[in-house]
């Protein structure tokens, strides 16, 4: 219930200054756009590039803008700045998880974006729908929200750890930094995996970051020939970066020192 | 002018001071920054794994459009960035000080709420980028003569100018919507299109690209003009292109100043 609150407040929150979530929107979309273009335009005259048509690289690069709201966030620096500048500590000593907290008051403004970007959304798979051909079955539909909900929670898991790691540095940004390069190379939010060269998409399929964004897409798109394994490594990822993320939170909370007390 | 010079030349010696006795983030910046090359490279392995021309660049000339880009960021980021990201603070009020300060000093507002701090740690990844585009240019031969090679510094020049004037277009509409928190974001994003060569962009993205916000001259038109890839007549339309962006940016600016309503009181 209390966090069900924090969630309703945050939401409130974010309709005082709505047009800040459209700008938002077209900052995700933009890059998106450049790339669909550079993708559109190594195309030329030919019809796939390693499986991928046209229809495909729009879908791709939409999932990557809208996918953001479901999967994706920035809480960590939010987490890290509290850290750093001592405002976790009146929630420490309440029964209330300070990092899930700020997880949970962050889909507020994604709430809000799904809703902003789902016009645009609509009007793109309505114009470009002659090339885009998307065929899924039941299982895949089922496998497709279940890869959602884990790789956002993978994804939240990491981008918790990179705000705890507020316990050690003084600056987050570096470490926030770092995190967003190996996401979008290994985690396919720049270029897809399987377009990349082979020493790149080998180390990819080890670490963790393909198991966010990446796994939901390829299930969208179908090209992946065993979704179920891949939502099982999923879910594997989801328990061993729990696991990592309650040792670093036990070792950072021992460290802490609660600066501005 | 004699003010101006003064208050950048005193400006710089106190960063310096300033960087020489708070390294951290000094070398933060030194060893995160590079790694976004390293997307890039990757980017542009995948790209040239499947073609051969991408848009009329050679792999290795994507290389040297590539370094180009970044040289223009680094420098950007060097003089510009740092002061420019602090406007929103003196704006709402946020900052140590506010555009209050500004209105009062007795040298040009835009002058001193826009530059007059230094970003020290990108000067090693300005470096890298000089050698992305020397290992560029070694590995396919390209006849540079003087005037190839004057024409890209120029245009480098100018690009770092765009950089300064695109981010203060964008800065300024906070005079207008204090509340907006997406101005930084959005003018980064749209930066994002001057990587490219500018003849992927066709038609009216073209034109908005190229000529009405030319996001290209931070790395295609340099490159181009390097590589004897543009007419010379061009010369003449992209500083007259320039020199109108300066012009309508210093207009925008002087009138959106006078929204400016303190934010203390």
């Amino acid at each position: 219930m209390k966090y069900l609150r924090t969630f309703l407040l945050a939401l409130q929150s974010e309709f005082i200054s709505r047009a800040n979530v459209i700008g938002w929107f077209l900052v995700g979309s933009i890059p998106s756009i450049a790339l669909v273009l550079v993708w559109f335009a190594i195309l030329g005259q030919r019809q796939s590039i390693n499986g991928f048509t046209r229809g495909d690289f729009i879908v791709y690069y939409l999932f990557i803008t809208v996918g953001w709201y479901i999967v994706g966030g920035t809480f960590g620096r939010t987490v890290g700045n509290g850290i750093k500048n001592g405002t976790i500590n009146t929630t420490l000593i309440k029964p209330y998880d300070v990092v899930l907290g700020q997880g949970i008051q962050e889909q507020a403004w994604k709430v809000l974006s799904i809703i902003v970007s789902a016009p645009a959304t609509f009007i793109i798979l309505y114009l470009f729908r002659s090339i885009i051909h998307i065929n899924l079955s039941i299982e895949q539909v089922v496998l497709l929200i279940i890869s959602l909900i884990l790789g956002g929670i993978n994804f939240a898991l990491i981008e918790a750890l990179v705000g705890i790691s507020a316990f050690w540095v003084t600056e987050i940004w570096p470490v926030a930094h770092v995190n967003d390069i190996l996401q979008s190379l290994f985690g396919g939010r720049y270029v897809p995996l399987a377009l990349l060269p082979a020493s790149v998409f080998f180390l990819s399929n080890v670490l963790p970051f393909k198991y966010m964004f990446y796994v939901p897409v390829s299930i969208l798109l179908s090209k992946t020939s065993n979704p179920l394994l891949d939502v099982g490594v999923q879910l594997l990822y989801m328990f061993f970066l729990l696991g990592v993320y309650k040792l670093v939170w036990k070792l950072g909370i021992k460290k802490y020192e609660a600066v501005g007390i | 002018m004699t003010n101006i010079i003064t208050y950048l030349k005193m400006s710089f010696i106190l960063e310096l001071k300033k960087t020489l006795a708070y390294p951290t983030s000094f070398w933060i910046v030194v060893i995160t920054i590079p790694l976004y090359s390293l997307i890039q490279i990757v980017f542009l392995e995948s790209i040239y794994s499947q073609t051969s021309n991408f848009v009329g660049y050679t792999k290795y000339e994507a290389y040297v459009l590539f370094g180009t880009f970044t040289i223009v960021q680094t420098i950007g980021h060097l003089i510009f960035y740092n002061r420019l990201a602090e406007i929103k603070g003196l704006i709402r009020g946020g900052s140590q000080e506010s555009f209050d300060v500004a209105l009062t000093k007795p040298i040009d507002t835009q002058v001193f709420a826009t530059l007059g701090k230094f970003n020290f740690g990108n000067i090693a990844p300005f470096f890298i980028a000089l050698f992305i585009v020397m290992y560029g240019l070694s590995h396919e031969y390209h006849f540079l003569g003087a005037i190839n090679i004057l024409s890209y510094i120029f245009f480098v020049i100018m690009g770092v100018f765009v950089f300064y004037l695109t981010f203060l277009f964008f800065s300024t509409f906070l005079f207008l919507f204090p509340e907006l928190q997406v101005t930084e974001s959005l003018w980064d994003s749209i930066q994002s299109f001057g990587q490219y060569p500018s003849a992927l962009y066709k038609g009216s993205i073209g034109a908005i690209f190229n000529l009405i916000i030319p996001i290209t001259l931070m790395a295609s038109v340099p490159v181009d003009f390097l590589l004897g890839k543009k007419p010379y007549q061009m010369f003449f339309v992209y500083v007259l292109v320039v020199f109108l962006l300066f012009f309508l940016t210093r207009l925008f600016w002087n009138k959106a100043i006078k929204s400016y309503s303190s934010s203390s009181s």
